[in-house]
């Protein structure tokens, strides 16, 4: 079952026997996106149209969207319209968090639970939430300890090996079974790379490892990732209470991106956290292009962490990564200067 | 001393500014109705009352329900039409300028940079509150959490879900109800039922009087002008005040007045258009009243969509006005309400005016463009800026204008 944004519960498919599929625009995909869409466009949303529009679309047992922001809601329009599937279904998640908000959100579960029960014709027990919820609990608690490591001066995980892990074993047993074999090996991560500056990567959704890639060919270390599809690992659902409902308040209280209200406040002190916690020397927000709501929210968060003195650095491009050469150059730039401010 | 000096002091001096516009700005508007400026001026008001310490004062995002601000005589103005207000006196780029230079990317809304802009150069002082709502669009939120941050302003934010079941009326509804708590707490003004009732009421015979105007407008064609009438919107403003009523009877006594002797042309081809046109120059739309064949005869934006708004459950009654908004949720919201337009008033052809940054508009043109196709109603997209003047070309929007009007020749 295709999904895009962090915000659906990846729980409630897997609980319906089927694999969370996370559509990334990812791909050599031809770009018939143009003629949907207005030249500028989210990035994003157009290559996820794009590799709708051309693969087979019995790939997937369907798609679930979400309210996300202005162009995945038309991204919603523009797919049901053209992109036939026997199951496309919009879950509208609210963008507040308080008692009103965690109360719609549950009925908004318990309409897709019930759709998905339509779509593959059997109930979803309490019991299998239970055990999903459970799973993807346990990938919770690996990474978390992968990430208590990753705080250690002398651990090194090059954070694209951890990237491509999790996009890459979508069904949470495997993810789990390689979490695993991380934390089994940690030993061999200690390799002592504490001289390269520790940086924190921030952004929407960054699903393309050329940005990482860059940073760690620049001889910098990427040792926190605070990007969309991580946000499902962020919190932890409580399995001692009915699972819809524990569903519903794990994830309209996960740490937000920038599409909750507010969430400005909550992102810089997170991130303010982050930065102390993981001794950051330095970050790199990368905003995907015409993306409204994280180029104002970067805007505001960027220009309290410079006043603060913390170095921060804005790259505004394209979904996938594209002007390798002149990211590369800003980047090493800011490396630069971090070695110079040591 | 330059312009944007001697607009910053007169916004520091609200009697003084609200006298010098009254005096000038009703020359520069469309004098051929007298509604016109009698709108103008209260509009004048409102916005000279935003920029008053002694008064109460809310900036909305537009479509946002007033009939609880005037119930409570809170003036309440619209962020967007500041940021218009602002490029008809040709600031706007240097305030968007303004917002870029300190970080901000070409690419975001010109509207929300401009009123950014506006209050982080001091031109405009801080409102006193600001209310927003996710039904119109994403950026609209950030601009209210901006001024949140950069001046402590209370920033309330309505959350619309993206579609509309039981629940999410409720939701909405009760979001309003903490609305008025949260007015309550920041302006000192207490609530009133009495006087909300009383608003209700005049709400919904601004609306009755504006659907009379809407039918008037169908049964006269061109009556109020061959180009789009945008002077209608600030109208807006006023659902739940007297004024707003007042000020729409003279309207609808002056097109009465005016249908007595209106003969359209019988081959008059009829359009409606969609969204706005640029507010420092619209000139290109003079290709309509010179062309003379051709009439915008009604404007989406100026759309009467809603049913009255009950009496006796009046929050629940606003949180379906809300839902019923063209921009709320799917494409198939506005597509629909275009349809029934495009029926109510027979059009021939629609025009879309492609705001650049606007998203939720522009990202779901291609539905619309191909359900217009297929109903055979002729369909152009004109792109450019209604703040930022840097993305307007006159050439262009004339030449795809006039080749559009070519074919229903």
């Amino acid at each position: 079952m295709a999904y895009f944004c962090c915000h659906v519960p990846v729980e409630l498919i897997s609980a319906a026997g089927l694999i969370p599929y996370r559509l990334n625009g990812l791909g050599d995909f031809a770009d018939k996106s143009y003629s949907y869409f207005p030249g500028n466009f989210c990035m994003f949303a157009r290559n996820c149209l794009n590799e709708g529009l051309t693969l087979n679309p019995g790939r997937f047992a369907g798609v679930i969207f979400i309210n996300s922001c202005d162009a995945m809601e038309r991204l919603y329009d523009v797919w049901k319209s053209y992109i036939p599937l026997s199951f496309i279904h919009l879950l509208s998640v609210p963008r507040k968090n308080d008692v009103s908000a965690l109360a719609y959100f549950l009925k908004e579960l318990l309409l897709l639970k019930v759709a998905l029960e339509r779509f593959i014709e059997y109930e979803i027990t309490e019991e299998k939430l239970k055990e999903s919820i459970l799973l993807y609990n346990i990938s919770r608690h690996l990474l978390r300890e992968i990430n208590l490591l990753r705080k250690e001066e002398d651990f090194y995980l090059p954070s694209s090996q951890l990237m491509e892990i999790i996009l890459n074993y979508p069904s949470p047993l495997q993810l789990n079974i390689k979490l695993k074999e991380i934390l089994d090996k940690k030993d061999n991560f200690y390799k002592g790379k504490k001289k390269l500056p520790a940086l924190m990567l921030s952004g929407s959704v960054m699903e393309d490892m050329t940005l990482i890639k860059i940073i760690e060919e620049a001889k910098a270390r990427v040792i926190y990732e605070d990007f969309c599809f991580l946000r499902t690992f962020n919190k932890f659902v409580e399995s001692n209470k009915p699972s819809l409902e524990a569903l519903a308040e794990g994830y309209i209280t996960q740490f937000p991106c920038a599409r909750r209200a507010d969430s400005y406040k909550e992102r810089l002190n997170y991130i303010r956290k982050i930065i102390t916690d993981y001794s950051i020397k330095g970050i790199i927000f990368y905003i995907i292009k015409f993306c409204d709501i994280f180029s104002w929210e970067t805007h505001m968060i960027a220009s309290e962490l410079r006043s603060e003195k913390i170095p921060v650095l804005i790259i505004e491009g394209d979904y996938p990564v594209k002007s390798r050469g002149q990211i590369k150059s800003r980047i090493e730039a800011f490396i630069e200067m971090l070695e110079e401010d040591k | 001393m330059n312009q944007l000096k001697i607009i910053e002091i007169l916004h520091r001096h609200p009697l003084l500014f609200k006298i010098l516009l009254s005096a000038f700005l009703p020359l520069k508007i469309d004098r051929r109705f007298k509604y016109n400026k009698h709108l103008t001026l209260a509009s004048i008001n409102l916005y000279t009352d935003t920029l008053d310490s002694n008064k109460s004062s809310v900036w909305q995002s537009i479509l946002f329900p007033t009939e609880i601000f005037h119930s409570m005589n809170i003036s309440p103005f619209v962020i967007e039409m500041t940021s218009s207000i602002l490029a008809k006196m040709n600031l706007s780029n240097r305030l968007i300028s303004l917002m870029e230079c300190a970080g901000l990317t070409r690419e975001l809304c010109s509207f929300h940079k401009c009123a950014a802009g506006a209050v982080r150069s001091g031109l405009i002082p801080v409102p006193e509150m600001i209310v927003t709502s996710s039904e119109v669009c994403d950026s609209i939120r950030k601009i209210g959490e901006f001024y949140s941050k950069i001046s402590g302003t209370s920033h309330f934010y309505l959350d619309v879900p993206f579609t509309k079941t039981e629940e999410s009326l409720l939701y909405v509804k009760e979001q309003l109800s903490e609305l008025i708590k949260w007015l309550e707490v920041n302006s000192g003004k207490k609530f009133s039922e009495e006087k909300f009732s009383e608003s209700i009421k005049y709400s919904n015979s601004l609306r009755k009087n504006m659907m009379e105007v809407m039918e008037l407008r169908r049964e006269y064609p061109g009556i109020m002008g061959y180009k789009p009438v945008f002077g209608l919107f600030n109208f807006s403003l006023f659902y739940g005040s007297s004024e707003g009523v007042r000020i729409s009877e003279i309207l609808l006594r002056e097109l009465k007045e005016k249908a007595r002797s209106w003969r359209p042309s019988k081959d008059l081809v009829k359009i409606l258009w969609l969204h706005f046109t640029p507010f420092y120059k619209e000139e290109f739309t003079e290709v309509l009243e010179k062309n003379g064949r051709v009439s915008v005869v009604f404007e989406e934006m100026n759309n009467i969509y809603w049913k009255e708004v009950s009496e006796e459950n009046p929050l629940e009654s606003m949180a379906e006005r809300i839902f019923l908004s063209p921009f709320c949720g799917s494409v198939q919201n506005r597509l629909e309400k275009i349809l029934s337009l495009c029926d109510f008033y027979d059009v021939a052809g629609v025009i879309h005016f492609s705001h650049l940054s606007c998203r939720k508009c522009n990202g779901g043109l291609r539905v619309i463009k191909d359900v217009l196709k297929e109903k055979n109603i002729l369909f152009l997209d004109l792109s450019g800026d209604c703040i930022d003047s840097r993305n307007y070309s006159e050439g262009q929007l004339k030449t795809r204008l006039e080749a559009f009007l070519e074919l229903f020749e």
